[in-house]
């Protein structure tokens, strides 16, 4: 072919370019450590060196890719890596120290629900029907939610997020599913999902130690981070990825600091069953000054509560009769904070009883349903427990070979029902950097290409955790002047539209 | 001092006794008149081997240049640039009768610690590629540095080698009618302006390329602003570069390199050679984001891709 002048330059385009790019056999990254995939020997350039001895005798302890924490994040990662085409070739294990079989296996009763619930975002959403993870989840257990009345205990300003009136792209702006809805969904998606080579899951195994690896002759894995595991194995990982949780094994192996303070208030769950089912998809949230309260819409007439409160009422409330713990819960969100404050003190169930009945015979029967909700009735047993809350976020998510997401990597209180979601923005951004750099045939463990995670999700969880910081002093306290000056900011923001749809596409992750 | 006329009647005379022997092409073929005439004395004897100061100065760096923290880490910011440039072009623009875009042979020229080598070697549409380097310092931390990934150990694709472009073996032809072994594509990545001949180094590159094979290089202009920002802000202000890296003198315009393939074309007798440059892009370095394609190709840093045509 000639081409007349200098500047003339064909372009491969139109139709027939189209095709030539369709039936390009595009290679997948083969797994890294697969010699035998890897087609060497072509005329002339066959290489005379043998493949490592050391190689080939540990070969089967090194992975590309070692997840240590088989919660949400860990088995999120692990499934969204064997959904991309570019990443599926990776050897994946997954380290988890409790067993994961009862997880797989959990058929769901349908009058009972688990106090473990989460709220997740339209963008986590999305990402889970991405890689084909939301398909799995039991939809009838999963409750969207499109309303939203928060308002303050101390002066009753009310602010109302309506996804309808609105007018936001989804409709929807959350939706309540119970953790292990999501695991099992995730599980039954590693499993059924064909992929070569599978993800070893690792169930029952807890990580003994963490150390370098060794350097021999031949290979120097001395960057490689080297897990000893409770069965006596030793495995080598080219990325390390730590999704264990608050006290992260891996982030004090990495030696990356995690700053952050701990609230006075325990986050106290419960699975409670309304009265009547008026099928209105509304969340509330009262803020209280002892920490607020939340009540989160459930199928079937049921609700999820997380009450942040002090350490002192998160026990009492504990040691309460069944009934007596719904009047509390239905005082919280009815009764002024004196009234609300004695009967907290009052420990005759009785009595708190009658004298909840007394105040509530004098509100408003229209508010029911629309300024606090239905009446709580029930609460199932042994779904009453607290935990400890906490705000942590790490200096860096990243270091040579070690990669931080989810609760390993930030904490924070659970006012905003963002824990889960920013552990899953973690997830998809991980995945674009390691899907890049196996494109393009980067080592995945490289802190270069690691860093680019760090610098995309490090603002936006910075941010959203002093958000959610600065809200949780800001409601926290009765000291009259704050309370004014956050009810005039609360009732402007509830008077301009715009403002309100701004906060709800931030929420949303978008 | 010899008048100007005297100097231009030199450097004509030297050129005329060039033309004749391709393999020590003057520097004047890429400086500007004016200039050429500062620095023909100088280059006249230039022999086409790496230049002892930029060995001594690349030997120096050699310890540093896998720390990604370091001093290098700007060539390492670099890495996914170069791979997308090659790979995006490659794509758009290969010749569907001539060329693979897959199993791909390549040779990385002034490879150094093997940042770029390494990460084609891992591409899955990468068969072989193969690396040299002048400096035995730094090819020896390359090698180093290749044995701590399994995956290189293991496949067989990268091979390092310690020589001169000029001095590397064009395999020959098993056999007759068979074609010689050629490269896929030759990568000329913040080369061309530490040698003392790029023309040479350039002539042998297109000597070492099949048909439909590619050329892809990078270097910087030769303008007051490419000084700015690579010497006086990089070196000397920010430091993000080491000192002594670049030379603003042996920069390379982009309109020349084109001029170098156009003559390229025509002076090569009988072989029917024909070179085509079907990208050109200027790309900067914007602190704390990374390298960019952007600005024009004619200012600082570019980006150039040369196809042979038969």
């Amino acid at each position: 072919m000639r081409f007349c002048t200098r500047r003339a330059t064909l372009r491969v385009h139109g139709a027939g370019a189209r095709l030539y790019r369709k039936y390009l056999v595009r290679p997948r990254f083969s797994s890294t450590l697969a010699s035998e995939s890897v087609r060497g020997g072509q005329s002339g350039t066959q290489k005379s060196a043998t493949a490592s001895s050391t190689y080939s005798k540990i070969a089967s302890s090194l992975y590309d890719v070692v997840i240590v924490g088989g919660g949400i994040s860990g088995l999120s990662l692990a499934a969204g890596l064997k959904s991309s085409q570019y990443t599926s070739n990776l050897k994946i294990a997954l380290v988890e120290g409790m067993p994961l079989a009862s997880a797989k296996s959990w058929s769901p009763d349908p009058d009972r629900y688990s106090n473990r619930v989460s709220s997740i975002t339209p963008a986590s959403q999305r990402y889970l029907s991405q890689i084909g993870v939301w398909d799995h989840v039991y939809s009838e257990r999963v409750q969207p939610y499109d309303d939203m009345r928060v308002w303050d205990g101390v002066s009753g300003a009310r602010i109302h997020f309506d996804a309808f009136h609105l007018g936001t792209e989804d409709g929807t702006i959350a939706y309540m599913t119970e953790n292990l809805n999501l695991q099992h969904a995730l599980l039954s998606h590693l499993n059924d999902s064909p992929s070569d080579p599978p993800v070893m899951i690792l169930d029952n195994t807890k990580v003994e130690a963490i150390t370098k690896g060794q350097n021999f002759d031949d290979l120097d894995l001395s960057s490689w981070p080297a897990l000893k595991l409770s069965t006596g194995d030793t495995i080598m990982a080219r990325l390390l990825i730590g999704a264990d949780g608050v006290r992260s094994p891996v982030r004090a192996f990495a030696n990356i600091e995690s700053r952050g303070w701990d609230y006075n208030q325990h986050g106290l769950v419960a699975s409670l069953d309304m009265e009547w089912d008026d099928r209105q998809r509304i969340a509330w949230q009262r803020f209280l000054p002892t920490g607020p309260i939340a009540l989160l819409p459930m199928p079937d007439g049921k609700a999820s509560l997380v009450w942040s409160t002090t350490p002192k009422y998160a026990a009492h409330l504990k040691s309460l009769s069944a009934s007596a713990f719904c009047t509390l819960v239905n005082a919280a969100f009815r009764l002024g904070m004196v009234d609300l404050e004695y009967l907290m003190s009052r420990v005759d169930e009785e009595e708190i009883r009658e004298d909840f009945e007394w105040r509530d015979a004098r509100l408003p029967i229209e508010a029911e349903g629309q300024q606090f909700p239905i009446r709580v009735v029930e609460v199932q047993e042994g779904s009453r427990a607290s935990f400890p809350l906490r705000m942590r976020h790490c200096d860096t998510y990243v270091a040579p070979r070690i990669a931080l997401v989810g609760d390993a990597a930030h904490t924070t209180h659970p006012l905003a029902g963002q824990g889960l979601n920013l552990g899953q923005g973690d997830v998809a951004s991980l995945l674009r950097v390691v899907e890049k750099a196996c494109q393009q045939g980067s080592d995945i463990g490289d802190e270069v290409v690691l860093q680019e995670y760090w610098a995309e999700r490090y603002p936006v969880n910075h941010m959203m955790l002093g958000v959610i910081d600065k809200l949780q002093k800001l409601y926290c306290t009765d000291f009259p002047p704050i309370v004014g000056i956050r009810t005039v900011g609360l009732e402007v923001v509830e008077s301009l539209d715009w403002v309100k749809k701004m906060i709800m596409k931030q929420a949303a992750g978008a | 001092m010899p008048s100007p006329r005297l100097i231009g009647k030199y450097i004509e005379l030297v050129e005329y006794h060039l033309t004749t022997n391709q393999q020590r092409v003057l520097r004047t073929t890429f400086l500007p008149r004016p200039i050429g005439q500062l620095f023909t004395r100088r280059r006249a004897h230039s022999n086409a081997s790496f230049s002892a100061d930029e060995l001594s100065h690349f030997n120096a760096l050699a310890s540093t240049w896998w720390d990604t923290n370091g001093p290098s880490r700007l060539l390492h910011k670099m890495n996914p640039l170069r791979i997308s440039f090659i790979f995006d072009t490659i794509d758009q623009y290969a010749l569907p009768a001539l060329s693979r875009a897959c199993d791909l042979h390549m040779l990385d020229v002034g490879c150094g610690g093997g940042i770029l080598t390494e990460s084609l070697a891992r591409n899955p549409r990468v068969a072989s590629i193969t690396g040299i380097d002048m400096s035995e310092d730094v090819l020896a931390v390359a090698q180093q540095h290749k044995k701590r990934d399994p995956a290189l150990v293991s496949g067989r694709k990268l091979e390092y080698s310690l020589c001169s472009l000029l001095d590397l073996q064009i395999p020959k032809a098993a056999s007759e009618g068979q074609q010689e072994e050629r490269y896929d594509a030759v990568t000329l990545f913040e080369v061309l302006e530490h040698v003392p001949n790029p023309s040479a180094v350039l002539q042998a590159a297109t000597e070492r390329v099949r048909p439909g094979g590619w050329i892809f290089v990078s270097t910087v202009n030769r303008t007051a602003a490419a000084y700015l920002t690579t010497i006086f802000v990089g070196e000397k202000i920010l430091k993000i570069v080491p000192e002594g890296t670049h030379t603003w003198s042996k920069y390379i315009n982009e309109r020349e390199l084109r001029e170098w393939f156009v003559e390229h074309k025509t002076n090569v007798p009988g072989s029917g050679e024909h070179w085509d440059i079907v990208r050109s892009e200027g790309c900067i370095y914007v602190p704390f984001v990374g390298w960019r394609f952007a600005g024009p190709r004619d200012l600082g840093n570019y980006f150039l891709a040369a196809r042979r045509l038969e």
